[in-house]
């Protein structure tokens, strides 16, 4: 069970945006759509959940097409936003309500989200704790109007980036939603609130929600995902298990720190050096064998190696090395 | 669920919020308290600019057929011609009254008049060559300058009698003189009258006013439903809205909000201007108004408003906004930001504009062809056809072909809006030309709305 997507497809007149995309989730996890700029990541999440016609192709969700009655879905657009004069509470309910909860399991939940994600001061004006005690309203004349005016419902458009980025979410996790889907969720973010999400998203992943999640930040997706699909104009050119994926590649990413330069001994040993700072080297070798016999050589010259770190290539590596021909645009 | 349950869940939601937001919005309250102050105090207003006066005691307006509350009039009559006054006591509305020969004139009556009395004076005035009637009441007066105004004409019609009979012509002559005249008079107006009696200015005035007020309506609703449906768009949250509602449910939603919006704030203006009306007429004379009113064609005896002719209106006007509001909702939806609300905005008032401008133009227009053309021609029909229907020009079986068209224009028109909006949702190029717009029109519906 779990998402089935077939033979997804998508043309504008004699453009084709996605070209015959499959893919499946069978069990609870992270998926990850990498691309670059263009190469149908939205286009493909946007047919998934119906959005856009999927021109005959299939988005399955337990054996049932995607649909606002078959899959309770929560949504963080890359194109995303608020209603900038209405109040976030209004907001937050009438998603959650349009979600099919009850007013009061959308008041408890949006309690729920409003403590996780530390915007209560936003939605419960006046009740939450003041986190600048120094600059609290002192009681007076205009103290107390600026105290009355504090308690009003706060609107979006009086909210940072990253607390509008904040409520977002609060939308897409609203109804408890089993399939999450996260087009570009860290971008825009400070490094405290990228981790916050990255908490919430762990969450989810525990409590065995479904999670695709479209991205440029590699780091931030081989954190959590298991199973990839990179697009590339339009076409799925990798997928499968990252794990796999990345053994397949071998351990080719040797990191050496020593006491005194080696530069001589690399060039002999005909390894490519990525880059190089005080005896520190970022080397790429062809495989466990040559990063073994040179190590064994610098041992027996008597070179204090302080650092051999061999791994595997990271999903940044493994992107660029797959989308990053000579046609592309940059990301 | 039927497919068409499935697309339209949800709009009872979204119909919800947006109504309790557009009530909300301060500059929505601001506006509309502007209008409930203008229509509270139109009444009092136009009664003072039309000339009417205050007033200390009972009140009530006075009309053709209303007994008067003059309760004597003393005439001063110094021209030679005697009016026969006994006429008037016959009566229905000055039947009660006395009239009194005045030995003081026009410098002395409020020594002898009294609140409830007038003084008439007829007499020559040479500087401008001609008879004048002028009636006066004394400075406190229960009388309304309509009662004035009404003995006046009615002492005129008397005054012109007796100047006829002094030329030696009889009872019978002087009918057979006022009735040809009268006649002379019928066949002037009857080249403007229609089959109910209804005059030239009355049918233009009717035309007029109903277009106008609906012209009104719709230009005021127009930029509501056009920010309502470009405001996801322009919000960037159409796809967080779209895994939980259809379009076709979202539109609806919107449309039908602010149509209600609209509807209740021109429900409150309406008792707004009843409640002046009623209380302007306790304090104050409000004749002149009634008076405009009638002279505008509102009040018409030929029309016999009956309840059955106020819920053919009503009906008219529902379909007619519901057309509207769909027309701007396509309009609405061809835009991706604010910035193409100006355009949206002028091709619906032309649109608006057209069926006005043609129900103006052929108002006095008798021809049955062109009566059935525009009774029953999409858009211009929405402003003709009940108007036409009162005016008598088209029987029940026309007006009703009428509806059943609009409301087939409706259908169309519906589904074709959840197209557009649903084709364009996501839409982020430019605001979508009218040509584009017929060739979606021509594309069969998309699959999934």
């Amino acid at each position: 069970m779990g998402l089935v997507v077939s033979g997804l497809t998508k043309r504008y007149g004699d453009k084709t945006v996605v070209d015959d995309l499959s893919f499946e989730l069978q069990k609870p996890g992270v998926y990850a759509l990498l691309g670059t700029n263009g190469a149908g990541k939205t286009t493909t999440i946007r047919m998934i959940l119906g959005i856009l016609a999927r021109d005959g192709s299939q988005a399955l969700w337990n054996g049932s097409p995607i649909d606002t009655a078959t899959c309770n879905v929560g949504y963080l657009a890359e194109e995303r936003g608020l209603y900038p004069k209405y109040s976030l509470m209004d907001q937050l309910l009438y998603f959650a309500t349009l979600r099919g909860l009850s007013k009061s399991d959308a008041k408890r939940r949006i309690k729920e989200l409003a403590q996780r994600l530390d915007v209560e001061e936003y939605l419960y004006p006046g009740s939450a704790p003041v986190k600048f005690p120094a600059f609290e309203v002192k009681p007076g004349a205009r103290g107390r109007a600026a105290k009355t005016r504090s308690q009003k419902p706060m609107k979006a458009e009086q909210l940072s980036k990253g607390n509008q980025q904040k409520i977002q979410l609060m939308i897409a996790l609203v109804s408890d939603p089993e399939l999450i889907i996260l087009d570009e969720p860290f971008s825009g973010l400070d490094p405290l609130n990228t981790d916050l999400f990255k908490s919430i998203i762990r969450e989810e992943i525990a409590k065995g929600k479904y999670i695709i999640m479209s991205s440029h930040q590699m780091a931030a997706v081989e954190e959590f995902c298991t199973d990839i699909t990179i697009l590339d104009r339009s076409r799925a050119v990798l997928q499968g298990n990252l794990n796999n994926i990345k053994k397949s590649y071998g351990r080719v990413n040797l990191t050496l720190k020593t006491e005194q330069d080696i530069t001589e001994y690399i060039k002999q040993s005909e390894i490519e050096i990525v880059s190089e700072k005080e005896y520190e080297y970022h080397l790429k070798v062809s495989g466990e064998r040559q990063a073994n016999d040179f190590l064994a050589r610098l041992i027996a010259d008597k070179v204090t190696v302080i650092t051999f770190d061999l791994r595997e290539p990271s999903l940044h590596e493994i992107f660029v090395d797959i989308a990053g021909g000579e046609n592309h645009e940059p990301a | 669920m039927s497919p068409l349950n499935s697309k339209l869940a949800g709009t009872g939601k979204v119909y919800r919020f947006t109504l309790k937001q557009y009530s909300k919005n301060k500059a929505n309250m601001i506006i509309s308290a502007i209008l409930l102050v203008a229509a509270l105090v139109s009444v009092p207003v136009m009664s003072l600019v039309m000339g009417g006066s205050a007033k200390t005691e009972t009140p009530h307006m006075v009309s053709d057929n209303k007994v008067s509350d003059i309760s004597a009039v003393w005439i001063r009559n110094d021209t030679g011609y005697d009016l026969a006054t006994g006429n008037l006591e016959r009566d229905d509305v000055f039947g009660r009254v006395e009239f009194r020969s005045a030995d003081f004139d026009a410098n002395t009556y409020k020594e002898h008049i009294g609140p409830q009395e007038a003084f008439v004076e007829i007499c020559f005035d040479s500087s401008k060559n001609s008879y004048v009637i002028r009636a006066h009441a004394s400075d406190d007066t229960f009388l309304h300058g309509s009662d004035l105004y009404h003995l006046t004409s009615q002492i005129s019609m008397l005054f012109e009698q007796s100047r006829l009979q002094s030329l030696g012509i009889t009872e019978d002559q002087l009918s057979i003189i006022t009735s040809g005249y009268y006649s002379a008079s019928m066949n002037l107006d009857e080249y403007r009258k229609d089959n109910n009696g209804i005059n030239f200015e009355s049918r233009f005035a009717i035309q007029y006013i109903y277009s106008f007020s609906f012209l009104a309506l719709c230009i005021l609703s127009t930029s509501y439903i056009i920010r309502s449906v470009i405001e996801e768009k322009d919000s960037r949250l159409v796809e967080t809205l779209m895994v939980s509602v259809k379009p076709l449910a979202l539109i609806a939603g919107k449309i039908l909000a602010v149509m209600t919006y609209i509807f209740l704030l021109l429900v409150s203006l309406t008792a707004a201007f009843a409640f002046s009306w009623y209380f302007s007429s306790m304090i104050m004379d409000t004749a002149p108004v009634s008076q405009f009113l009638a002279r505008s064609g509102f009040i018409s005896g030929p029309l016999n408003i009956s309840p059955m002719t106020i819920v053919i209106v009503l009906v008219s006007l529902a379909l007619a906004y519901l057309t509207v509001s769909i027309i701007t909702g396509i309009s609405g939806s061809c835009c991706t930001s604010m910035e193409d609300m100006d355009g949206a905005y002028v091709a619906v008032v032309l649109i608006i504009m057209f069926g006005y401008l043609v129900s103006s133009i052929t108002a006095f227009i008798e021809d049955p062809g062109v009566v059935t053309f525009i009774t029953l021609f999409p858009v211009i029909s929405i402003y003709t056809a009940p108007t036409r229907y009162i005016l008598g020009d088209i029987g029940f079986g026309m007006l009703l072909l009428s509806w059943v068209i609009q409301v087939f224009v409706i259908a169309y028109l519906f589904r074709f809006c959840s197209k557009v909006y649903a084709d364009l949702i996501i839409h982020t190029g430019s605001r979508i030309r009218f040509k584009e717009l017929i060739s979606m029109a021509g594309k069969g519906e998309k699959e999934d709305i």
